[in-house]
């Protein structure tokens, strides 16, 4: 799995690349965590190239809010296909993430 | 008229056409226990996305086909493919790597009693992966939210009661988001609510995820509102053989007396339910 950054403003967007299973979730983990370390402001997270997330992908998002939550960081989802936002919906976390159809929209979430 | 004679062949329906290659392959499955074949002859498909009720009376050998689909037991004759692998012919070693990919659901949960409700789901993930413990937390409350079960990871099994058991049971079954979950009687003993509620978490694992299921089951309202293919096991003459197979529209309106009576949940009807007087007294007396 491949993650890109790029900063947009006060803006840092990660794109994922790949699956986000057990195999790859560290990975995403290694770096969200180092971000809430830096305490990144506002993180947002383009799900577009991601055709599928499993329970420990799940979890490590929710880790990331909850340590971004200490210094009020501010964190969006973007992009899912239906079946990554089915895995959202089962465990309810659609009611506690901010989640958008399109980027742009998540963008002006975090304005 | 033997019921049996009037069923249809249990080969593929057209509606099964063109969904690629099955997950789960069972080909004359024969199982013998002495000169008893409690299995014989068992043939049937699994696609992704299918839900395969597998129904029958008392000791029509549900539990013993599941046990065998699982890789659990060795079949006398016959194959099993699961994602492709034959399991018949595989080691411990191999079948644990096969494992990885399924669940299974237990009648009872079969829990264990010295560990914690969330220390049962974790095993699974700790197992196979190498996961953070924080991460295996979230994940274990995330499954219990799943079988309406959020904050009960600390109790032990006997503190919570039979029917939360069997969801604590589930929420481990499907604890590495498995592709493929065997359940045996998932639903037995649970309020409607909350048959309702595990009824409707497997339509959406399969419907919305693509995971498959196969669910024994003897709960017919269950059966009906989630199965997508069903089976019925015989027993007397027709012991260890699918005496129907189909849709549950198919299922609904076949016309095996046996299924029907099944089905309906009727005292009287073709089910043999007694031995023969003549098998009695050879029974009673020799």
């Amino acid at each position: 799995m491949q993650i890109t950054e790029a900063h947009e403003g006060d803006i840092l967007v990660l794109k994922p690349e790949g699956d986000i299973d057990l195999h790859h979730s560290p990975k995403l983990r290694a770096l969200l965590q180092g971000k809430v370390k830096e305490k990144c402001p506002k993180l947002l997270v383009d799900f577009s190239a991601v055709p599928y997330i499993d329970s420990s992908g799940l979890a490590t998002l929710v880790e990331y809010f909850q340590g971004s939550r200490s210094y009020s960081g501010k964190l969006a989802l973007a992009g899912l296909n239906p079946r990554v936002r089915s895995v959202f919906d089962l465990v309810r976390l659609t009611e506690i993430f901010s989640i958008h159809d399109s980027i742009d929209a998540a963008k002006q979430s975090l304005a | 008229m033997d019921a049996a004679a009037t069923l249809p062949l249990t080969s593929p329906p057209e509606s099964v056409k063109g969904r690629g290659e099955p997950i789960l392959e069972v080909t004359d499955l024969v199982r013998k226990f002495g000169d008893r074949a409690v299995l014989n002859g068992i043939s049937f498909k699994v696609y992704r996305g299918d839900t395969l009720i597998i129904m029958g009376g008392s000791g029509c050998g549900k539990s013993t086909l599941l046990r065998h689909i699982n890789g659990t037991l060795k079949p006398t004759s016959g194959s099993v493919k699961l994602f492709g692998e034959e399991l018949t012919t595989k080691s411990q070693t191999q079948l644990d790597k096969i494992r990885r990919r399924f669940g299974m659901n237990f009648q009872f949960g079969a829990l264990f009693q010295s560990l914690t409700v969330g220390e049962n789901i974790a095993l699974p993930i700790l197992e196979h992966s190498k996961i953070d413990p924080g991460i295996i937390d979230l994940v274990v409350k995330m499954k219990l939210e799943l079988v309406g079960l959020t904050g009960f990871e600390n109790f032990k099994p006997a503190e919570i009661s039979g029917g939360m058991r069997k969801r604590v049971g589930l929420a481990r079954a499907v604890a590495l988001d498995p592709e493929l979950l065997f359940s045996d009687e998932p639903t037995s003993g649970l309020d409607p609510v909350m048959t309702a509620v595990i009824d409707q978490l497997t339509m959406d694992l399969t419907q919305k995820l693509g995971m498959s299921a196969v669910v024994v089951s003897h709960d017919m309202t269950s059966a009906f509102r989630i199965g997508t293919r069903m089976i019925m096991l015989g027993t007397g003459p027709h012991q260890g053989k699918i005496i129907a197979e189909g849709t549950p529209d198919e299922i609904r309106n076949h016309p095996n007396p046996m299924l029907q009576q099944f089905i309906r949940g009727e005292a009287d009807g073709p089910i043999p339910l007694k031995l023969s007087k003549d098998d009695y007294i050879k029974r009673l007396i020799g």
